[in-house]
C-alpha cells in the first residue's frame, strides 16, 4: 500500500511538471517494480498513470503550461476561469471529474471490455482515416472566432506533422539534411511553445502586474457549489467519459485525443456553445473526465489483446511480461485472480487521486503564489530543461522558441492555437491511413466509404458539420426560432 | 467603403506563400510505387498546401470584402511593433538563442545563472532576491531533473 500511495504522489509531481510527461512517470517508476508481486508493481503503474495525467491539469489551469500533452485542452477554459479569479474552483472541478471519468473508465473496462476490444479491432486504415478527420473536425468547433483561421492553423500543424522521414517511403521531407528533423517535430516542445513559451512573451510584452503573485485568489471552494456543478453537468460527465473511454480503447489513440475530441463534442452538443473558451464549466469537465477515462478505455486493446492504447500501455505490456505475465484472452482465464485485482486496483486509485490530487492542489498553489516575474522565470526553464530532456536536444529548445514566437504572433492576429496542435497530433495517423488505404485499393476512394464502421464516421462528419444548417431549416419550417 | 491593406490580407498571403513553397519543395520528391503519386511522399503535403492556397485566396478576399471595423491594419500592427515593450520580446527570444548556443560550451549551471539572471532583472526581480533565486532554481532542477528522475540535462566543456 505505502509504495503504491508514493508513486501516486510521485505522479503528482511529475505530471505537474511541464516537460514532464505521464508517460516518463511510468517509465520512471517501472523499474522500481520489477522485485515486486505483479499487483504490487501494476497498482503502482496505474495509480502513477491517474494521478500524472491528473497533475498535468493543475499548471494548465493556472499558468496556461500544459504539464502533459493530455492536458491541452484543459487549458482553454481553466485557464480562463483562473483569469476570472475562478481557478480553484476549476482544479477542483478538473480533481473530481478525473476522479469520476477515472472511474467510468475503469467500470467499463471491467463491464465491456470485450466487447468494446473486439469493436476496436474491427477499425482497419480505412476507418483510423475517418477517425483522424473526425478529430480533425474538432478544430473548427473549438476554434473561436474565425472558422477560415482557424482551418489554416489546422492545416499548418498538419503540414508541420509531414516535416522528417516518411514512414511509408522512408523519404526525408522537408528535412533540409539536418538530422535532427529527420525525427520530425515532436509535439511536447510545440505545445510548450505555443502555449507557455507564448504566454510568457504577452507578459512580458504587457509588463504589467509583475510584482503581483500568479494566483490572487483564495483558494477556498466550498463543496456544495462543485457538488451543484457537477450535478447540473451529470450528462456531460458521463458523455466524455464513455467518448474518453472509447476514444482510448483505439491502439495509438491516447489520453491526449480523447480529451479534444471530448471538449469539441461537449461544445457542439452544449446549448451555450459560445461559453466555450470564455472559461465555462464545461469546458474543463469535459476534457478532464475524457483524459482519465481515456486511460481505462487504454487497458483495453492491451488486457484483451495484449496492443498497447497508448505509450503507457506501451510500456505496461513491457513490464507485465517481466513480471512473467501474458496479456491476451488467456489472462482472463489462466489469471482471473490478478485481472480483478488489477480493476480493483483502478478503483482504488480514484480515492487516493482526490486525497493526493488535493493536496497537490496546495502544494502548487503555495508555488505559484511567488511573485509573477519570477514563476514567469521558472516557467521559462523548466520549459526549456523539459523540451530538452523530451530527446536530450537543444534543437527542441530552439522549437519550444519558435512556436512560442508563433503563438505570440497568432494570438495578436487572431488564429486560434489548439487547431495547429490538433493538426500536429492527428496529422501523421491521416496520412498513414490514407496512403496505405489508397495503396490498397490501387487509389480507389471508395473502400473508405462503403465499409460499415467507416461509412458510419462519415456519416457522423457530415452530420456534425450539417447539423447547424439543418436545424436552422427545421425551425423555418416548424416556425421556430432558430 | 475604404480598403485598406489589412492583417487578414497578411495572413492570405502567408498562406499562398507558404502552399506555394510547399508545392515548389516536393517537386524533387520520388513517386510512389509503382509511380503511383497517390503513394508518394508528395501526395499528402501537396494536397494540404493546395487547400492552403484556396483558404489564404478565401482569407484575403474576407479581408477585402469586410467591414474594416475591428481589423487591425498594417499600421496600427507597425505601432505595436515599435513599442517599447517589444524590446523585452526581442531580449528575450535573443536570452533563448544565447542559451542554445552557449550551454554547450559554458556548461549548464553557468548558462542556466546567466539566462535566469537576466530574466529575472529585466522582469524587475530586486538584485539580491535575483542571486537567490537564481540559485534556487538552479538546485531544485539540478536535483530534480538530474539527481532524482535521472534525466540528462545539457552538458558543457566548463560544467
Amino acid at each position: 500500500m505505502v509504495p503504491w500511495i508514493l508513486a501516486m504522489g510521485l505522479g503528482i509531481f511529475v505530471g505537474g511538471i511541464p516537460g514532464l510527461t505521464a508517460t516518463m512517470a511510468v517509465a520512471l517508476i517501472v523499474p522500481l517494480t520489477f522485485h515486486m508481486q505483479p499487483i504490487a508493481g501494476l497498482a503502482m503503474i496505474i495509480g502513477v498513470s491517474f494521478t500524472s495525467i491528473f497533475a498535468g491539469d493543475i499548471p494548465a489551469t493556472f499558468l496556461r503550461v500544459p504539464g502533459t500533452p493530455a492536458s491541452g485542452a484543459a487549458i482553454l477554459d481553466g485557464y480562463q476561469m483562473t483569469k476570472k479569479g475562478q481557478g480553484s474552483l476549476a482544479v477542483a472541478l478538473d480533481l473530481i471529474c478525473s476522479a469520476i471519468g477515472g472511474l467510468i473508465g475503469i467500470l467499463i473496462l471491467i463491464l465491456i471490455s470485450p466487447a468494446l476490444a473486439n469493436f476496436a479491432l474491427k477499425f482497419t486504415h480505412f476507418e483510423y482515416f475517418w477517425l483522424g478527420v473526425l478529430g480533425l473536425s474538432m478544430s473548427a468547433i473549438i476554434s473561436k472566432g474565425s472558422r477560415i483561421k482557424g482551418i489554416i492553423a489546422m492545416i499548418v500543424g498538419v503540414l508541420v506533422s509531414t516535416i522528417g522521414i516518411d514512414i511509408t517511403t522512408g523519404y526525408p521531407r522537408f528535412t533540409f539534411h539536418n538530422t535532427e528533423l529527420m525525427a520530425g517535430i515532436g509535439f511536447i516542445p510545440v505545445m510548450i511553445g505555443l502555449f507557455g513559451i507564448s504566454e510568457v512573451f504577452r507578459s512580458i510584452h504587457l509588463m504589467q502586474e509583475m510584482k503581483t503573485s500568479v494566483l490572487t485568489e483564495e483558494i477556498k471552494v466550498s463543496f456544495k457549489s462543485v457538488a451543484k456543478i457537477l450535478n447540473r453537468n451529470k450528462r456531460l460527465i458521463l458523455q466524455s467519459s464513455f467518448v474518453g473511454n472509447l476514444i482510448g480503447a483505439l491502439p495509438g489513440a491516447g489520453a491526449d485525443i480523447a480529451a479534444w475530441v471530448a471538449y469539441g463534442v461537449a461544445k457542439r452538443t452544449s446549448k451555450k456553445p459560445e461559453l466555450f473558451g470564455t472559461g465555462c464549466e464545461e469546458g474543463v469537465i469535459a476534457p478532464t473526465s475524457a483524459n482519465n477515462a481515456a486511460l481505462g478505455g487504454s487497458w483495453i486493446p492491451a488486457l484483451v489483446f495484449g496492443i498497447p492504447g497508448d505509450t503507457i500501455t506501451a510500456i505496461v505490456l513491457g513490464a507485465m511480461m517481466m513480471y512473467g505475465l501474458r496479456p491476451g484472452p488467456l489472462i482472463f482465464e489462466g489469471e482471473r485472480f490478478l485481472v480483478n485485482q488489477i480493476f480493483s486496483v483502478g478503483l482504488v486509485s480514484q480515492v487516493f487521486l482526490l486525497i493526493l490530487g488535493y493536496l497537490g492542489i496546495k502544494a502548487y498553489t503555495r508555488i505559484f503564489r511567488f511573485p509573477r516575474n519570477v514563476v514567469l522565470a521558472g516557467i521559462l526553464i523548466f520549459s526549456i530543461v523539459g523540451a530538452y530532456a523530451m530527446r536530450n536536444s537543444l534543437f527542441d529548445v530552439g522549437i519550444v522558441l519558435i512556436f512560442g514566437l508563433m503563438g505570440f504572433v497568432m494570438e495578436k492576429v487572431d488564429i486560434p492555437l489548439p487547431p495547429l496542435i490538433l493538426g500536429l497530433i492527428l496529422g501523421p495517423m491521416i496520412e498513414e491511413n490514407l496512403r496505405i488505404g489508397l495503396v490498397k485499393t490501387s487509389g480507389d476512394f471508395m473502400p473508405f466509404l462503403s465499409r460499415p464502421i467507416s461509412l458510419s464516421l462519415f456519416i457522423i462528419l457530415v452530420v456534425l458539420f450539417a447539423w447547424e444548417p439543418i436545424k436552422k431549416v427545421l425551425s423555418v419550417i416548424f416556425g421556430k426560432k432558430p | 467603403m475604404k480598403h485598406t491593406f489589412n492583417q487578414e490580407h497578411i495572413i492570405g498571403i502567408f498562406c499562398v506563400a507558404l502552399g506555394g513553397l510547399v508545392l515548389f519543395l516536393t517537386r524533387g520528391f520520388p513517386s510512389g510505387q509503382g509511380n503511383v503519386q497517390i503513394s508518394g511522399p508528395a501526395f499528402f503535403p501537396n494536397v494540404l498546401s493546395i487547400v492552403l492556397i484556396a483558404v489564404g485566396i478565401v482569407e484575403g478576399l474576407t479581408g477585402s470584402l469586410r467591414d474594416q471595423e475591428g481589423t487591425a491594419s498594417i499600421g496600427d500592427i507597425w505601432k505595436g511593433l515599435r513599442k517599447p515593450e517589444f524590446l523585452n520580446i526581442l531580449l528575450l527570444a535573443a536570452l533563448f538563442l544565447f542559451y542554445i548556443f552557449f550551454v554547450e560550451l559554458l556548461g549548464f549551471i553557468i548558462t542556466t545563472y546567466i539566462f535566469l539572471f537576466i530574466v529575472m532583472w529585466r522582469l524587475g526581480v530586486p538584485h539580491i532576491k535575483n542571486i537567490l533565486y537564481s540559485g534556487i532554481f538552479l538546485v531544485v532542477i539540478v536535483l530534480i531533473f538530474g539527481k532524482l528522475f535521472t534525466v540528462s540535462l545539457p552538458s558543457g566543456i566548463l560544467f
